[in-house]
């Protein structure tokens, strides 16, 4: 028994990198206002979202209009509380809580009097509704303080009007409107204002005065995430939490090779196991990348599924790419890196001015294949009976489950309703939906609901890895030790190929505006993909998570090879402040002076200049390794960042992270305590991919299948983390995927000093490392 | 099929289920206690961490490794019994020093550190890496994990 399959599926893009660019309200929009049956004041903010078709599309969504109407963001209610909306999904990045303080900062309500509720996936009424290239913050700072202000303005004027008073004159904060002062002065609460502000005619947002952040009371201050009871209680339901009446437990086995498809299998030993009910099989999608099929296991309970899962006998077709290895994967980096790439940007004459520079450096650098590893593996919850589709999912895009559940079961989109559950991690993985169009088809399938679950190792060996990739670097420098030449020839196995997108196989993988290299006259970056049947997908900080490691650490080399300071040469090459174009994400400029502010701050507060031998551990024992020191400095989605690290590289080879010093400027700071999170969370990640990360493939498919041989970071091995913002009115940026590129050149940069070993490949090779 | 009588969370279930059903599957998909999460499978990330209850003395167990055949007339404390309200010092040190970012692991964590903490009601820093780089952290609160357990020491970590 197979689910219908309803077509191909397109090109839906994820969020989650190059094309997504921050929105603002530049078209107009309006606000409308009305009494809710509980006798609540509603603000719905209508019109236009910036950019919203576009990044609607790019999180799967089919917009049908371009006029969006944007929320209900506000309910006040009739006792001065306040409900307010998180629109976007929850995967620990914290936008539950740090949207919301946006709308309460401007509404002037007390934190503590806002009811926080997830918002159901409706993106007619919220506007765009995905976690992705670290746009949440960034994209809704403007139109979520309107939502607010709007409120605010309705309540002021209804005040307004019953005291005569003019509403300049007139303040509100903590739920009250207030005029005048001393005895004279008056006050009326929000509640009791709902009736007739709900009778005024809403404001042109246009005219809307928002508050200086100077006045600010709510954003710039630290509130701890809405969920925190309920996660330390154990009551928080993730995916893997929900339970629907009459719901079994799938997991799906699926084929040893990427690539590969089920010829036949015999499923009377998997159902005589105790509890399981059905065997179904999946069918791939046309496109692969979207759901790559297999056979479903349903029953009672998980681990029943997961015994018949056991028992079932599949005959696989192995597939085009089953001999595929990291070493055949290896060999082609290395042809394709010698000059056969797309030439995707040539300043100057990159051969004249390398045949002529003073000092002249070559190296090759490689990156793995990175697993994302969320602590909670992918699943979803699906009820797939009769004409109407209903989904519990922890993700990233809602509306890619929405698109992949109606291609899978032939319902249309509009009968697909998508709840969205807080994600245990996400880092760019559930920014794929296959989990719902399993879950979607198997309910399909079985007329029942069903929760289709992934043990580790299906999700290890099912991922959408972080792609692997090889580069060969050239730079030249004249008699000054100036940066007159640099090359980029790269190869990777490109994630818009994988998916067969129309956007270039380059666009993830290379950014041509970016430094060092983009600061030398003559330059060329040229790239090719690789070909392979290995999924692979965006990992926090896509593309820069690895150009990132490869031109920091290069940099780091020609500051080595001419005798200069790595301090000096990253100021040396960022140069004066101006606005360099900067045509990816995070642009459209680069403004020099603020990577150099950041870079300043890191290098004084870890204290560059000072001897190590004075450094110790957390412990305060003596190191008993060599020790050093690295820095890096880059742009990061409109964020700019610069870290130092000190590292201890035992006479074993064994690499210890003993302290990090982050600064970065990411305009103003929305909820500081989750924006630390933030930044400690990338810095973990890094040091884990640094010291760990490796997935390696063989006979086509993923050797690595948990936490044995697929090692996280743990508790020992975690630094000092010291965390610097810089100052700033600018708007605010994310800072989910911020701190964790650069924090892999500086440590190897680190390990360099300690050693004079230079990590060219990731991860580190502890045996490279060895004393003695 | 076995019959299995436990107690959980002071209260005595009997389940009848496969013998080598880990108890976190008996937890999650029988009990219906889903705060015990799973993560690996193999006792490598600590996720499911719950208690074991022996003579009084908690020890933290990885249940999804654990047979539920063995477990005849154990006492076994998830997180849901450790407080009643989020009340436990564990609980509140985690609040107070906002420890989670995602949360999914910290269950887990909770119950480490509180075992850890009855038996050793003042680690040092090398007692706490030790008693807690058996559970996994993604996110990145591993700074925070520490700071949560010290400040929970010196509040007196109860139970």
């Amino acid at each position: 028994m197979s689910p219908r399959q309803g077509g191909r599926v397109g090109a839906p893009t994820s969020p989650d990198g190059g094309s997504t660019s921050p929105a603002r309200p530049t078209r107009r929009q309006f606000l409308k206002v009305s009494l809710s049956a509980g006798g609540g004041l509603v603000v719905v903010l209508h019109g236009p979202w910036a950019n919203g078709n576009s990044a609607a599309a790019a999180a799967g969504v089919q917009t049908t209009s371009d006029d969006f109407r944007a929320g209900p963001f506000v309910t006040v209610h009739p006792d001065g509380s306040a409900t307010i909306y998180a629109k976007n999904p929850e995967i620990g990045q914290g936008v539950k809580t740090s949207l919301p303080m946006i709308v309460a900062e401007e509404l002037g309500v007390a934190w503590e009097s806002v009811r926080v509720e997830q918002a159901p996936y409706d993106p007619d009424r919220f506007g765009p509704q995905y976690a992705g290239g670290s746009t949440g913050i960034t994209t809704n700072w403007d139109r979520l303080r309107i939502a607010g202000a709007g409120a605010r303005h309705l309540l002021v004027a209804a005040a307004s009007n019953r005291w005569g008073v003019d509403p300049a004159d007139c303040s509100a904060a903590n739920g009250v409107v207030a005029h005048g002062t001393g005895a004279g002065r008056r006050e009326l609460a929000y509640g009791e204002l709902l009736t007739e502000a709900a009778g005024i005619q809403p404001p042109d947002p246009e005219s809307l005065i928002l508050k200086r952040p100077s006045e600010f009371t709510i954003v710039g201050t630290s509130r701890s995430d809405v969920d925190l009871k309920e996660i330390v209680t154990g009551r928080t339901r993730y995916g893997l939490d929900y339970r629907v009446d009459g719901m079994q437990f799938a997991v799906i086995a699926r084929a040893p090779t990427f690539g590969g498809r089920v010829r036949s299998f015999d499923a009377k030993p998997a159902l005589a196991i105790p509890g399981v009910r059905q065997v179904v099989e999946i069918e791939p999608l046309d496109n692969r990348a979207y759901m790559s099929g297999g056979v479903a296991v349903v029953a009672d309970s998980t681990w029943a599924a997961i015994k018949g899962r056991g028992a079932l006998v599949v005959d696989w077709e192995p597939g085009p790419h089953a001999t595929e290895s990291s070493e055949t994967l290896r060999d082609q980096f290395s042809q394709l890196i010698e000059g056969k790439g797309e030439v995707v940007r040539h300043d100057g004459d990159v051969d004249e001015a390398l045949s002529s520079a003073v000092t002249r450096l070559e190296a090759v650098y490689e990156v793995p294949f990175l697993y994302h590893a969320t602590m909670e593996p992918m699943n979803c919850v699906a009820d797939a009976r009769g004409d109407q589709i209903e989904i519990w999912a922890p993700t990233q895009v809602p509306g890619l489950c929405v698109a992949l559940a109606s291609i899978v079961t032939g319902v249309p989109r509009e009968a697909i309703t998508v709840h969205m559950l807080r994600a245990g991690g996400g880092f760019g993985r559930r920014l794929m939906a296959e989990y719902a169009a399993e879950a979607a088809a198997v309910s399909k399938a079985t007329g029942a609901p069903v929760q289709v679950s992934c043990t580790r190792e299906d999700d290890m060996r099912h991922g959408y890895y972080r792609p692997a990739g090889m580069y060969r670097m050239s730079a030249g420098l004249d008699g000054d030790g100036t940066l007159i030449a640099w090359e980029s020839n790269v190869s990777t196995t490109s994630r818009h190929a994988f998916r067969g997108d129309e956007d270039t196989a380059a666009e993830t993988e290379v950014f041509p505006d970016a430094l060092p290299g983009a600061a030398a006259p003559n330059f060329r970056v040229t790239y090719a993909p690789a070909e392979t049947s290995v999924p692979t997908g965006a990992l926090r900080g896509p593309g820069k998570n690895a150009t990132t490691f490869v031109e920091q650490c290069f940099l780091d080399e020609i500051a080595h090879a001419s005798g200069q300071d790595p301090v000096a040469i990253r100021r040396r090459v960022i140069g004066e402040p101006r606005e360099l174009p900067y045509r990816d994400h995070g642009g459209p400029t680069f403004q020099t002076g603020r990577i150099r502010h950041v870079l300043d701050v890191a290098v004084e507060e870890s204290g560059w200049n000072r001897s190590l031998a004075v450094s110790s551990d957390r412990s305060g024992a003596r190191p008993t390794g060599r020790r050093g020191r690295g820095v890096a400095a880059h742009m990061m989605f409109g964020a700019y960042v610069a870290h130092v690290a000190e590292v201890t590289v035992a006479n074993d080879g064994r690499v210890r992270v003993d302290r990090v010093v982050c600064a970065l400027d990411c305009g103003i700071v929305v909820n500081p305590i989750g924006a630390r999170a933030q930044v400690e969370g990338g810095i973990l990640h890094g040091i884990s991919a640094v010291l760990h990360g490796e997935i390696t493939i063989a006979d086509g498919g993923a050797v690595e299948g948990n936490f044995d041989d697929y090692p996280l970071l743990r508790l020992d091995e975690a630094p000092e983390i010291e965390i610097h913002f810089v100052e700033s009115s600018e708007h605010p940026q994310g800072l989910g995927e911020m701190a964790f590129p650069g924090i892999m050149p500086a440590v190897c940069n680190a390990v360099f000093d300690a050693t004079g070993v230079r990590v060219r490949r990731l991860p580190i090779d502890v045996a490279e490392l060895r004393f003695g | 099929m076995a019959t299995i009588t436990l107690t959980v969370n002071g209260r005595l279930h009997t389940v009848d289920v496969e013998p080598d059903m880990p108890l976190l599957w008996v937890l999650r998909d029988i009990l219906g206690l889903t705060g015990t999460k799973f993560g690996c499978g193999k006792a490598l990330c600590g996720s499911c961490t719950v208690h074991r209850i022996r003579s009084g003395v908690a020890t933290a167990v990885r249940s999804c490794a654990l047979p539920i055949a063995t477990l005849d007339g154990a006492e076994i404390v998830t997180i849901e019994g450790l407080s009643d309200d989020g009340s436990h010092a564990v609980q509140r040190a985690w609040i107070e020093e906002d420890v989670p970012q995602c949360g999914y692991c910290q269950p887990g964590q909770i119950m480490a550190a509180a075992a850890l903490l009855a038996a050793d009601p003042r680690p040092r820093d090398a007692e706490i890496d030790n008693a807690m780089r058996g559970v996994l952290c993604r996110c990145g609160t591993h700074a925070r994990i520490r700071a949560a357990i010290h400040r929970a020491a010196a509040g007196g970590g109860d139970r």
